[in-house]
């Protein structure tokens, strides 16, 4: 069963109620809400999702809540509860369903530490794995928007998660989350691609969810091994440039934009190094997201 | 108050340990050392890492790590040398892998 499955009536019942027990990757969350957007935006973006019984066991459960008193009326909020207790300030009731992916990332990055977490974009070819770490502003989602509609498949747009068994990356498989001049940009680009409303006026700007692509959501669960790893930069009117860099350098690099290194300590630099190793590093500039899928696709062909 | 001129003679030279156990890892001749407690990651060159690793061995003044490496190494020990130790060790300090210690 598929949230596709679900009337509209049924999918915001289950959410108000005993919530929807949903599959992404290698977790499963029961999302509950009584709020419109969220159900709007749930059963848009993860329509083709596996839906599993209101009573099976879910790993994290996020409840984004209305306001309470006044603020159920005047102003309305949305308030993210994990186990009953808020963890973010309330949002205005308007970004409840940035809030609620927000949310599902928060509780991977907090707690899911069988995995060495890297604030990166994964994408795949070939069997083999990109990791694209950035900071935010870099054009890391953007790039990982227009490859993944240029044959690169999707793992995460988010969130790299390297098992810490066996290094392999974990497809997450949620929706790609774009912001500001961004979201036309990959309008023109990939004209096929399907998102949800944009939200304004977030911390962030302005920002809306991307489809994952039924092909690679029907490969969520096959991961893939790191082969490359390339830190972008998005400069207006500069030359596409792929060059190396040290892997030495992005050892440190990648440990600084990890959710969890601290956590795993000594084991996370083992893992992490023999991650490195069985990578070529590279820095890549561009400002024109065809001439970059070029450069990937040839890279993809080493 | 110390005369100006006997200041150096009355200062032992300070002896440095690591801050907690290391890890280390080369990858393509250059190294990366982990810091186990509070974790931290640090790119150390080929000179530091020789310091680093003295360091690693027991606490020392820069003079002693500077024999040491001269030792093992078979460089000549000069004011040069131990100027270049102490400039290392101090960078050490600066990124958290080594403190002053007693001697």
């Amino acid at each position: 069963m598929t949230v596709a499955d679900l009337s509209a009536a049924q999918l915001a019942a289950q959410l108000a109620g005993p919530g929807l027990v949903l599959q992404t990757g290698p977790f499963t969350y029961r999302l509950q809400s009584p709020i419109d957007l969220i159900a709007q935006g749930v059963g848009q973006l993860y329509a083709s999702y596996p839906v599993l019984p209101s009573t099976a066991f879910a790993d994290f459960t996020v409840n984004v809540a209305a306001g309470r008193g006044l603020r159920r009326w005047v102003k309305p909020q949305a308030r993210f509860l994990y186990d009953g207790q808020p963890v973010f300030d309330p949002l205005p009731g308007d970004q409840a369903y940035p809030l609620l992916e927000w949310a599902m990332n928060w509780c991977i990055s907090s707690h899911a530490h069988q995995y060495l977490i890297i604030h990166a974009a994964v994408i795949e070819r070939h069997g083999q794995a990109m990791i694209l770490p950035a900071p935010p502003g870099s054009g890391k989602s953007t790039l990982c928007a227009g490859l993944v509609h240029s044959g690169w498949r999707l793992l995460s747009d988010e969130l790299a998660l390297i098992s810490m068994n066996d290094g392999l990356i974990w497809p997450l498989c949620r929706p790609v989350s774009l912001k500001n001049a961004s979201i036309d940009v990959i309008r023109r680009f990939a004209p096929r691609a399907e998102f949800n409303r944009v939200t304004h006026d977030t911390a962030k700007g302005s920002v809306t969810h991307m489809k994952v692509l039924p092909e690679h959501l029907s490969q969520m669960d096959r991961p893939a091994h790191a082969r490359w790893l390339v830190f972008p930069k998005y400069e207006a009117g500069s030359a596409t440039a792929l060059t190396d860099r040290s892997r030495a350098t992005s050892l440190v690099d990648l440990a600084r934009n990890s959710f969890n290194f601290g956590v795993l300590g000594a084991a996370g630099f083992q893992r992490l190094g023999d991650v490195i190793e069985g990578c070529a590093c590279m820095d890549f500039r561009y400002s024109d997201l065809r001439d970059a899928a070029s450069v990937f696709e040839r890279l993809s062909a080493t | 108050m110390i005369p100006e001129r006997h200041a150096h003679a009355a200062l032992p030279a300070p002896h440095f340990a690591i801050v907690a156990p290391l890890q280390w890892r080369e990858i393509d001749g250059q190294w990366v050392v982990f810091r186990s407690d509070p974790p931290g990651l640090c790119e150390v060159d080929a000179f530091g890492a020789a310091v680093l690793n003295i360091i690693e061995e027991g606490p020392g003044t820069a003079p002693q790590v500077a024999g040491t490496l001269s030792r093992l190494t078979e460089c000549a020990y000069t004011d040069e040398l131990v100027q270049q130790v102490t400039e290392h060790l101090r960078w050490l300090a600066s990124v958290g892998l080594v403190e002053h210690a007693l001697p």
